[in-house]
């Protein structure tokens, strides 16, 4: 796992500003730090690399051109601002996947057509077991994430790839950081679900008492 | 405690390298999940993508530095002529016509907006490539015009890959590529018409950079794209200086068992290539170099009634092709695309 190296919130803001006047330095700075957590997200929804790369291509374009109307110049803002970008181009994939009839080609079964997407942590590439299970879950993830609102994804998407606080959060979404534990409680309970989580955890329950 | 409160703050302890036991099957599904989600941060994005999106936004920068500057100076422009024509409102009767005529302005920015989002294929994209051609005529400087032609190169990168990850059909492909093509020999012929210097180097690199990506993506969508589409974009990549597979002759002999011999000779043959016979795979390969491959067919294939095409696809999907036509002989020697000496001629163009 890489680590983004954590910056005041006043040399965010100076960056932010920078960017503004299309500053190369900035601007690609802004795109380094956002890169990792925008591309897991769009690759998790989407389950393909190449679709995930063009999608993340494009929100980066868009990042450079409209960085100008970007009124926040908070961290959590900025991020929440692309992946409300990255939102609205899934949402045109999986239109146009949906009306051709390729709605969902799984990981899976994309081996030869497709770069498979592998996680850095070299103990899952020594095991292939454990390797197909992480793309397994990987894909139910992405499902599961597409069926939360907007505003859900943007939270849990800050708070566990982006490492945002909940209060940094609030702010940026103009809620209180009671009304955002809550939108993220009733998240992860919804991804729990889909995930098959919460019978998971029975069974094992039962199983210890067995 | 309220358990969206008791749920955060096990995931805080969680965070802090604690392993907190929660209560409920609620919080340890809430728990779970918060874990699932954290181990997406173990995908790693490829350096080559994140290195080459870098390098294609930094020249989408450069090539743009001049539009933003002038799009800065809109703003004060414009709030002018909103003074001017609040002061003239009250004296003149014919500001109605120039109300009129900025609203003409508007829509017309507007579908100028609505054109930029164009593709290939799309009605308004004329339009967009009209726009590109007056921003390049109007370009105030050589260093401008190269800049501008390489962000257009980009632009038309883009655009081909939306319209091949789009599924568009093959005009639209070709409408995309096409552009790609003269945008490519436009940015180069700019880059070389600038005097030596920092500002040639800096051109070129940038161009380097945009031509490797293109070099890149073409690879990319090769797997994406249908048979005579993959011979197109073959082409272009051998036009760009790859290494790409060329069919050059072909031979079918009869074999004594009912099945014929295949040979396809040429270039660039990957040791696993396939036969492909009218745009399909076909037979069995027995043995593979990088200039020859000879592949075994049955008696009863139905590729033996009229002319086809012969051709071999790389596992990178780069493809080659050219038209066999059946005359009794064991080789080609009359009709079709031949040489004096008998040899079918590559049809990789024609046939497209």
């Amino acid at each position: 796992m890489e680590s983004r190296v954590s910056i005041s919130t006043t040399t965010f803001a100076q960056m932010i500003k920078q960017a503004r006047l299309h500053d190369e330095i900035a601007l690609v700075e802004l795109y380094q730090r956002a890169l990792p957590i925008i591309y897991r997200y769009v690759l998790a929804r989407l389950g393909r690399s190449d679709l995930a790369e063009d999608v993340v291509s494009e929100v980066f374009l868009v990042m450079v051109e409209s960085i100008g109307e970007l009124r926040t110049e908070e961290e959590a803002g900025f991020y929440a601002w692309l992946i409300q970008i990255a939102q609205g181009k899934i949402s045109r994939v999986l239109r146009h996947l949906n009306s051709s009839g390729k709605r969902h080609i799984p990981l899976r079964s994309s081996v030869e057509d497709y770069f498979i997407p592998e996680p850095a942590a070299t103990d899952l590439i020594s095991d292939p077991v454990a390797l197909h299970e992480w793309r397994e879950t990987l894909e139910e993830v992405g499902l599961a994430l597409g069926k939360l609102s907007s505003e859900q994804q943007i939270i849990v998407v800050g708070r566990f790839l982006a490492g945002q606080k909940i209060e940094d959060l609030a702010r940026v979404l103009g809620k209180q950081p009671g009304t955002i534990r809550v939108l993220q409680f009733r998240a992860l309970k919804a991804l729990a679900k889909q995930l098959g989580l919460v019978r998971k955890s029975q069974r094992k329950d039962e199983g210890e008492q067995a | 405690m309220k358990p969206e409160v008791y749920l955060d703050r096990l995931i805080e302890q969680r965070e802090h390298g604690e392993n907190p036991v929660a209560s409920n099957d609620d919080m340890v599904a809430g728990l779970a999940a918060a874990d699932i989600l954290t181990q997406l941060q173990e995908i790693k994005v490829p350096p080559e993508f994140a290195h080459r999106l870098e390098s294609s936004l930094r020249a989408h920068i450069h090539s743009h530095d001049h539009s933003w500057q002038a799009s800065k100076a809109v703003p004060i422009a414009r709030s002018r002529i909103l003074v001017t024509t609040r002061r003239s409102q009250k004296r003149r009767p014919w500001i109605a016509a120039v109300g009129i005529a900025a609203l003409l302005v508007l829509a017309f920015a507007g579908l100028v907006t609505t054109a930029a989002q164009s593709l290939p294929g799309d009605p308004l994209y004329g339009l967009k490539q009209a726009e590109h051609q007056f921003t390049l005529n109007f370009a105030s400087d050589p260093q401008k015009r190269a800049n501008d032609e390489i962000g257009q190169l980009h632009d038309s990168l883009i655009d081909l890959s939306n319209v091949v990850s789009g599924k568009r059909d093959d005009s639209a492909i070709r409408l995309a590529l096409n552009t790609v093509v003269t945008r490519n020999q436009s940015s180069q012929e700019a880059v070389a018409a600038l005097p030596a210097g920092s500002e040639h180097e800096t051109a070129q690199q940038n161009l380097d950079s945009v031509l490797i990506q293109e070099n890149q993506m073409f690879y990319r969508l090769l797997n994406s794209l249908d048979w005579p589409m993959k011979l197109i974009f073959t082409q272009q990549l051998g036009v760009l200086g790859q290494a790409v597979p060329e069919v050059t002759h072909i031979a079918v002999h009869p074999q004594s068992n009912g099945t014929f011999l295949i040979t396809l000779t040429g270039m660039h043959f990957a040791l696993s290539a396939k036969l492909m016979i009218d745009g399909q795979p076909a037979g069995y390969v027995s043995r593979n170099t990088t200039e020859q491959l000879v592949a075994i067919i049955s008696s009863n294939s139905k590729w033996f009634a009229g002319p086809h095409t012969f051709g071999i696809l790389n596992p990178d999907g780069t493809a080659s092709q050219m038209t066999f036509k059946e005359t009794g002989d064991d080789d080609n020697q009359q009709g079709g695309n031949y040489n004096r000496y008998g040899t079918p001629v590559p049809t990789r163009n024609s046939d497209n």
